[in-house]
């Protein structure tokens, strides 16, 4: 049974990680029973959701691809809408339409993504060159804080709807609270722009919703807000209600499984600054905070773990004398930032880790916008920096 | 089968198939076998007729207590035995009297025991009416205690050194909850048991606080003791929060069910329900305490618009028609194709599917992305292009089936705490465990092999086990044959490889590889 998270993916040759784990799963007949399988942990509570719902360019609610004819035709109907047939952008190529001048208008529901996305300072070059971002969001955020407007949300305690987890788990989320005075949920926000811009939606209402995506999105059709009962239904979900706790049981999908070849190369970002910039920085998480931070550093959380660390092994600290607690500066060809150091062997030497909880250190100026050849995903995973003691304001005394 | 004339209660007359059985007063019951006394017993007159103390939804059984205890007999009326139902297989035919005059002294001396040791100052205790050592003590029917008061935990000094766990050890019964849902449920070994006989108490670490100990602070320990001993600083087990709502969490990808008790429209705190599929009963700081960002007073409150480079607060209606108008504008000046979206993974389906709606039938453009790129798009297409379908294949429960587990470029225990613990679980049981990963991640410590390759060649390192596999003629050609294509161009592929140069790319001894690509590749057939 294979588990595999964003180490895997967040690579220039995420994609083809993925399909040789897959190869290993079945040349070695590990697919289709219990117990086996490829199990990607998705990050966040409803990543999976996001995609089944059509949250990406070239597929839309229920992956079907927005450039063959007959799907196509199919969600113009549903719509009753004009649609375009040819793939949209990606995140990255957003940025760079944007920094380009082509791409002017950019609608951010609950991201931060110039905390989180790599390369900080292009990013922002690229936010700063839209006429128009609006932002739905909880805080001020680092995205926030470059909006032209900003809607203030509600958070999950205040809303009901559906959250699909890893395992395709589709489960009830019930509104605990009344929303704070002044927000509004995100799908109310969206609903509200629609009707103002001349399309006709509903009231968001979760159960209506849910109600017209199990008519568009195939693995849904039975899904239905009564009889999601407490624990959920893992997609598909067939017309009589009966859901899938193992896929590819029978066949695959795509009939029979495809097996794909892969030869290593190395990222472009090694061998473009390793000369210059000798140490690898990964990136990891660490069980406090939640990846940008926005909830957890304003819980007890943040009392805690107070602030991103680096691992660094012991050798290359004695080399570059910095004691634990010691402020490093780290360095990559597109900046550099200060952040404290944890002197351990969790890492072997010359590769450097760190978390990116935390605005105050940055660390994704120092990422770069190289990134997985075939999905676009961000190489989070491997930066080329070069580390020294700090000075400065960032000396510690 | 029971062959009888008269029809029996809780034995289904229609079912064929061979049953066992076990009397409960007398009256006969089918068994299920393996099942223990209290299982039993609870399965068929329901939950309130054994008392118990350090038994647990999410625990194993443990037998401490003896509150449980019942009578036992071989014969109908028989020379009983008491034996603690909680840890005692039922066994067919033998005659149970869980509730005989002798079974009733005894637990009622059992709790006086237990009290002589426990401040009586319910009325000011935190889970006064919420007490399950003052449910079983008024279930018992103490009414004084006849024996002289202990000296052992009374005396003990609460910690509050932590921002979440809280212990008040005056409260302990020493019913080993809490050790035990620390080492069973979360792997972390905090909790355990010091000295012995009278002196014997619970200790986090090395005699520390919770602060300074290894403490992940899941909440285990509180959800699982039975008094105040140990809880936290929402008082979660305080009756005060009676209205409670079951929702999920909103961190991670487990997808944790948790049941959040609010009081006049304020959240109070969260459990994690027992009968939930996903958790059973477990979480981690994240879902269990980290909500207060809620209604934090960093909350946006108003819809705001920027003026001059400063926010200024508006109506909705306000930023609305901006929007509109800017939108509408920006469309006619270069096409829909110069607006885009970006959703939230944090968002509910029903969100997520109007806001690429919205971009796609209202503006006019498939210019709509979501955090999914930055995180597993990858995945999503890598496994479209080999199975057709970009989602996990099997299920979380799946770990308590399988018979090796590969985790690769992933650090569970941090980031998906619950399906981490699990994963912990089956490792420090022995089970085959393979971790590929530049650190040396706490699963990594666990693990039987961890290949601790150079970021930026998990290709090298896969294309190893792939070459091993073969080349030791480990695949399953009866799979490979019957549902797969491409494997002859594949296998060339692979063999075509120099596995000393993939050692030198990625840094891991080819030996270890070739064990860890044996064990996936051997881990048995079920």
């Amino acid at each position: 049974m294979s588990f595999h998270g964003l180490g895997v993916t967040e690579h220039t040759q995420g994609t083809f990680t993925v399909m040789l784990i897959a190869d290993l799963a079945m040349i070695t007949g590990n697919i289709g029973r219990r117990g086996v399988g490829v199990n990607p942990l998705r990050g966040q509570n409803n990543v999976q959701g996001t995609a089944d719902m059509g949250c990406q360019p070239h597929q839309g609610a229920g992956y079907l691809d927005v450039t063959d004819a007959s799907y196509h035709q199919k969600y113009e109907t549903f719509y009753g809408a004009k649609l375009p047939n040819y793939v949209g952008l990606k995140i990255p190529q957003m940025y760079d339409a944007a920094i380009a001048g082509k791409f002017k208008a950019l609608w951010l529901m609950g991201e931060d993504n110039v905390q989180t996305d790599p390369n900080t300072n292009h990013v922002k070059e690229a936010m700063n060159n839209l006429e128009l971002l609006v932002v739905q969001e909880l805080f001020m955020t680092e995205t926030a804080k470059m909006a032209h407007v900003i809607l203030p949300a509600t958070s999950f305690l205040e809303k009901s709807g559906t959250f699909t987890n890893g395992e395709r788990r589709i489960q009830r989320v019930n509104q605990v609270v009344e929303p704070i005075a002044g927000t509004k949920t995100d799908g109310q926000i969206v609903v509200d722009i629609m009707n103002r811009m001349g399309y006709e939606q509903v009231d968001y209402d979760p159960k209506v919703i849910l109600e017209e995506i199990s008519q568009i999105v195939p693995f849904f059709a039975g899904v239905k807000w009564d009889e999601l009962g407490e624990n959920g239904k893992q997609w598909p979900v067939l017309e009589d209600g009966s859901d899938t706790e193992i896929l590819h049981t029978e066949s695959f999908k795509i009939g029979k499984g495809q097996f794909k070849k892969a030869t290593w190369v190395e990222s472009s970002e090694l061998l473009d600054n390793k000369k210059e910039f000798p140490f690898i920085l990964t990136t990891n998480r660490e069980l406090e905070h939640y990846n940008c931070g926005a909830q957890t550093r304003r819980t007890g959380n943040a009392d805690i773990l107070l602030t991103d660390t680096l691992m660094i092994h012991p050798t290359d600290a004695a080399n570059h004398f910095i004691e634990n607690g010691d402020m490093v500066c780290i360095e990559s060809a597109r900046g550099k930032i200060d952040v404290k150091a944890k002197i351990t062997d969790e890492v072997k030497p010359g590769i450097l880790s760190s978390t990116f909880h935390y605005p105050e250190v940055s660390m994704n100026i120092l990422t770069s916008s190289v990134t997985d050849t075939d999905a676009l995903c961000p190489e989070y995973k491997v930066c080329a920096v070069r580390i020294r003691k700090s000075k400065g304001k960032y000396k510690l005394v | 089968m029971f062959e009888t004339s008269k029809p029996m209660l809780g034995i289904d007359l229609n079912n064929k198939v061979k049953s066992k059985t076990a009397f409960i007063n007398d009256i006969p019951y089918s068994l299920i076998p393996g099942e223990t006394i209290l299982s039993f017993i609870r399965r068929n007159l329901g939950g309130d007729l054994v008392p118990t103390l350090c038994d647990a939804p999410n625990l194993d059984p443990f037998g401490s207590c003896r509150v449980c205890s019942v009578d036992v007999a071989l014969v109908q009326n028989g020379n009983a035995k008491a034996m603690a139902s909680c840890h005692t297989p039922v066994m067919e035919n033998s005659y149970i009297y869980p509730t005989s005059k002798r079974i009733q002294k005894l637990r009622k001396n059992i709790i006086e025991l237990v009290l002589t040791d426990h401040p009586l100052d319910c009325l000011t205790c935190e889970v006064n009416n919420n007490c399950e050592l003052q449910s079983v003590s008024a279930q018992v029917g103490v009414r004084d205690v006849r024996y002289p008061e202990g000296k052992t935990q009374l005396d003990r000094k609460k910690d509050l050194s932590h921002p979440y766990m809280t212990s008040d050890m005056s409260k302990c019964i020493n019913c080993f909850r809490c050790v035990r849902a620390c080492d069973e449920v979360q792997g972390q070994f905090v909790l355990s048991m010091a000295g012995r006989g009278f002196d014997s108490h619970i200790v986090k670490g090395t005699e520390q606080t919770f602060f300074e100990s290894d403490c992940v602070s899941c909440g285990a320990c509180a959800q699982a003791c039975p008094t105040s001993a140990i809880s936290d600083v929402f008082e979660s087990k305080s009756i005060v929060a009676k209205e409670k709502t079951r929702t999920v969490c909103t961190y991670c990808g487990v997808g944790c069910n948790l049941e959040v008790a609010t009081v006049n429209g304020e959240i109070k705190s969260i459990q994690a329900p027992y009968n939930a599929e996903v958790n059973l009963g477990h979480t981690c700081l994240k879902g269990r305490y980290a909500f207060q960002f809620y209604n934090h007073g960093d909350r946006l409150r108003t819809p705001l618009i920027k003026k001059n480079g400063e926010f200024v607060a508006a109506t909705w209606d306000e930023a609305y028609d901006f929007i509109a108008h800017k939108l509408t504008e920006i469309k006619a000046n270069y096409g829909a194709d110069a607006i885009g979206g970006i959703s939230s993974a944090r968002c509910t389906n029903e969100e997520n599917y109007l806001m690429q709606k919205f971009i796609r039938a209202v503006i006019g453009t498939n210019n709509i992305d979501s955090c999914a790129r930055v995180c597993h798009s990858p995945t999503a297409l890598g496994m479209q292009r080999t199975f057709g379908t970009g989602a996990a294949t099997n299920s979380v429960v799946d770990l308590k089936y399988t018979d090796c587990i590969m985790v690769i470029g992933a650090n569970p225990t941090d980031g998906h705490p619950v399906t981490g613990a699990k994963m912990k679980q089956f490792a420090m049981k022995g089970k085959p465990s393979i971790v590929i990963d530049p650190r040396r991640t706490e699963m990594a410590n666990y693990a039987t092999y961890h290949l601790q390759l150079k970021p930026g060649t998990n290709v090298a390192l896969l294309n190893m086990m792939l070459y091993y596999i073969i080349s030791d003629g480990l695949e399953d050609r009866q799979f490979i044959e019957s549902r797969t294509e491409g494997y002859e161009d594949f296998k060339q592929h692979v063999l075509s490889m120099n596995v000393d140069d993939l050692q030198g790319i990625c840094g891991v001894d080819k030996e270890l590889v070739r064990k860890a690509a044996k064990a996936y590749a051997t881990a048995p057939m079920r």
